[in-house]
């Protein structure tokens, strides 16, 4: 057979989509059909796993923690609106071209590149009792608000949550700036012409041209939010105070790897997949409908 | 000159406005001065107190130091073994970057630019597997690397950053090769050369932008990566940067100077990507949304 001929295109083809399918099937296929398989077996990750049919998904109805952690999720994932006007309004006004707005951008961006982990930390310490927090509150006359941000159950989740917005909001506004860098400017200048501004500008013109780049920006957040949040709660606030800040992939880890309940873990993973499963697959579509 | 500076100016200004009338340029530029601030600032104390003994920081927490020193630096690279978690981070994300940059090259010569049964399909399997979301395979993953014999091995966590990277890195670079011309391809082909020489010769050198961008992309999240870190590489002396910076907060807690002096240093790389690389990064982040 040829290397240059007519049907070595077929050869190379198998010889290059060798290496990507063979670590797609042996670290991702296959470890995911294994944790539907276990999701129906008690296991402890060191004896053999027993079949135990639907056990696991009957104990995680009953599980109050498992409730709890799916609250929180949908929390986080009902701030997604918030999270995406938040991004919406500072690309636009970074759009305007206004002195330093290059400086702006990349001071907005910072964050997106620091590890949760170092975030997490960062936070954590920022937000103590005796913390910078508090005290700049005391310094404006807010000294009586001031508590214990992420060891209150009350204030926790919401903490987390704007400690999460801090470090992505900017990666939204890069996504926002670059779709609004392709819409006509004549469009926005026939808006002023007419008049609008302020909500009626953002509602009837800016939403409207922009509606793939949120759509997808929007799903992306959602699935974020239910599948990338880990290093955040285990740095900062480990699940607690009590469970006021559990999320279903931090409920998973602490089961698998700290009570060696596998099997359990795994019907929280097969939860989480169906959960998120038609978001990603919309990802998914949003991505590639440009490749037809 | 001058005139034509103020034309510009005068242009700009009277241009398109969100919310002008209300807000204002001044308006504007305070509301995203006050933004910088909550972004910069926390960064800003970090290396402040860095440079602070521990003494300092506890009579001024917030004041600018009045000795700088640079021992906690050393404290954390050598006590606090920052020094060993950076060299075990920078093994693991090299070679993971390396390895991404060449399976996704041949899959994305293959989509692009070879004809064979099945190609769409293909294309949609490695896009699809990305609905398997990782979180959900840790426990069997976790389970059949001990069976490998690939927990606190390099190799354990790298093949599963590859992995990882691959359906985006494919999707990346299939579409950038699809704008080459096959003509390109053809001639290459008439001259004798074949499709590996080809993929090296004439891809790889067109692709570079693309390629830069996944190289930093893969960087930026495979550095900061925890969870998969904090399973596999669980020895201390293989462990990577952001697991020895979890840990490290706990051990810590009471010494603040310390603390930041690991955290600037653990954040030290990506920064110093974020100011060299932005204009790539930018690229890489918004991929998928525009177009």
């Amino acid at each position: 057979m040829s290397l240059t001929g007519k049907r070595s295109g077929v050869v190379f083809a198998c010889l290059f989509l060798t290496p990507i399918f063979l670590l797609l099937i042996t670290f991702r296929v296959v470890p995911g059909i294994s944790a539907v398989w276990h999701s129906f077996t008690a296991w402890n990750g060191i004896s053999p796993p027993t079949y135990v049919g639907l056990a696991n998904y009957r104990q995680l109805l009953q599980d109050d923690v498992f409730w709890t952690a799916l609250r929180n999720n949908f929390l986080l994932a009902l701030a997604v609106p918030v999270w995406i006007t938040v991004s919406l309004v500072l690309a636009l006004l970074i759009h305007q071209e206004v002195p330093g707005w290059r400086f702006f951008r990349a001071a907005f961006f910072l964050p997106t590149v620091l590890s949760p982990v170092i975030v997490g930390t960062l936070f954590t310490a920022l937000l103590r009792y005796d913390g910078p927090v508090n005290r700049a509150l005391d310094i404006v006359g807010l000294g009586a608000i001031a508590r214990d941000w992420l060891g209150n159950p009350a204030t926790a989740l919401p903490t987390l949550m704007l400690v999460i917005l801090w470090c992505i909001f900017g990666h939204g506004v890069i996504v926002f700036l670059a779709g609004l860098a392709a819409i006509p400017r004549e469009i926005f200048e026939a808006a002023r012409l007419d008049g609008a501004a302020g909500w009626v500008f953002l509602r009837h013109i800016v939403v409207p041209s922009l509606r793939h780049v949120i759509e997808f920006w929007a799903v992306n957040l959602v699935v974020w939010s239910f599948t990338s949040l880990f290093a955040f709660v285990y740095v900062m606030t480990g699940g607690g105070p009590g469970y006021a800040t559990m999320l279903v992939e931090y409920q998973l880890y602490l089961q698998a790897f700290e009570s060696n309940h596998m099997g359990y873990a795994c019907a929280l993973g097969s939860a989480l997949f169906l959960l998120v499963f038609g978001l990603i697959i919309l990802q998914i579509r949003l991505m590639a409908g440009k490749e037809d | 000159m001058r005139d034509e500076g103020r034309k510009h100016r005068h242009a700009r200004r009277r241009g398109w406005g969100f919310g002008r009338p209300k807000i204002g340029r001044t308006g504007i530029v305070l509301v995203l001065v006050s933004v910088s601030v909550t972004t910069i600032y926390p960064l800003l104390f970090v290396i402040i107190t860095a440079v602070k003994d521990r003494k300092a920081y506890i009579l001024d927490r917030y004041g600018l130091p009045t000795s700088p020193t640079l021992t906690n630096f050393a404290a954390a690279w050598t006590n606090a073994k920052v020094g060993q978690y950076v060299w075990n981070s920078a093994i693991v994300v090299v070679t993971a970057v390396v390895l991404s940059w060449i399976v996704c090259c041949m899959a994305g010569y293959a989509l692009s630019h070879l004809r064979f049964p099945g190609r769409r399909a293909a294309f949609f399997a490695i896009l699809g597997s990305m609905m398997i979301a990782p979180q959900v395979i840790i426990i069997p993953l976790y389970a059949m690397l001990i069976k490998m014999d690939l927990l606190n091995e390099y190799p354990g966590l790298i093949l599963v950053y590859v992995t990882l990277s691959a359906p985006f890195g494919t999707y990346l670079l299939t579409s950038y090769f699809k704008g080459v011309p096959t003509e390109l391809v053809e001639a290459a082909q008439v001259d004798g050369a074949n499709h590996a020489q080809i993929l090296w010769r004439v891809m790889v050198p067109i692709a570079r932008p693309a390629l830069v961008t996944l190289g930093i992309f893969n960087f930026l999240w495979m550095w900061n990566e925890l969870l998969f870190a904090l399973l596999i590489l669980q020895d201390d002396s293989v462990r990577t940067l952001m697991v020895g910076v979890a840990n490290l907060r706990g051990q810590y807690t009471t010494n603040i100077p310390l603390l930041s002096a690991g955290l600037f240093l653990a954040a030290t790389p990506v920064l110093m990507v974020f100011m060299v690389f932005q204009t790539q990064l930018t690229k890489g982040m918004t991929l998928g949304a525009v177009k």
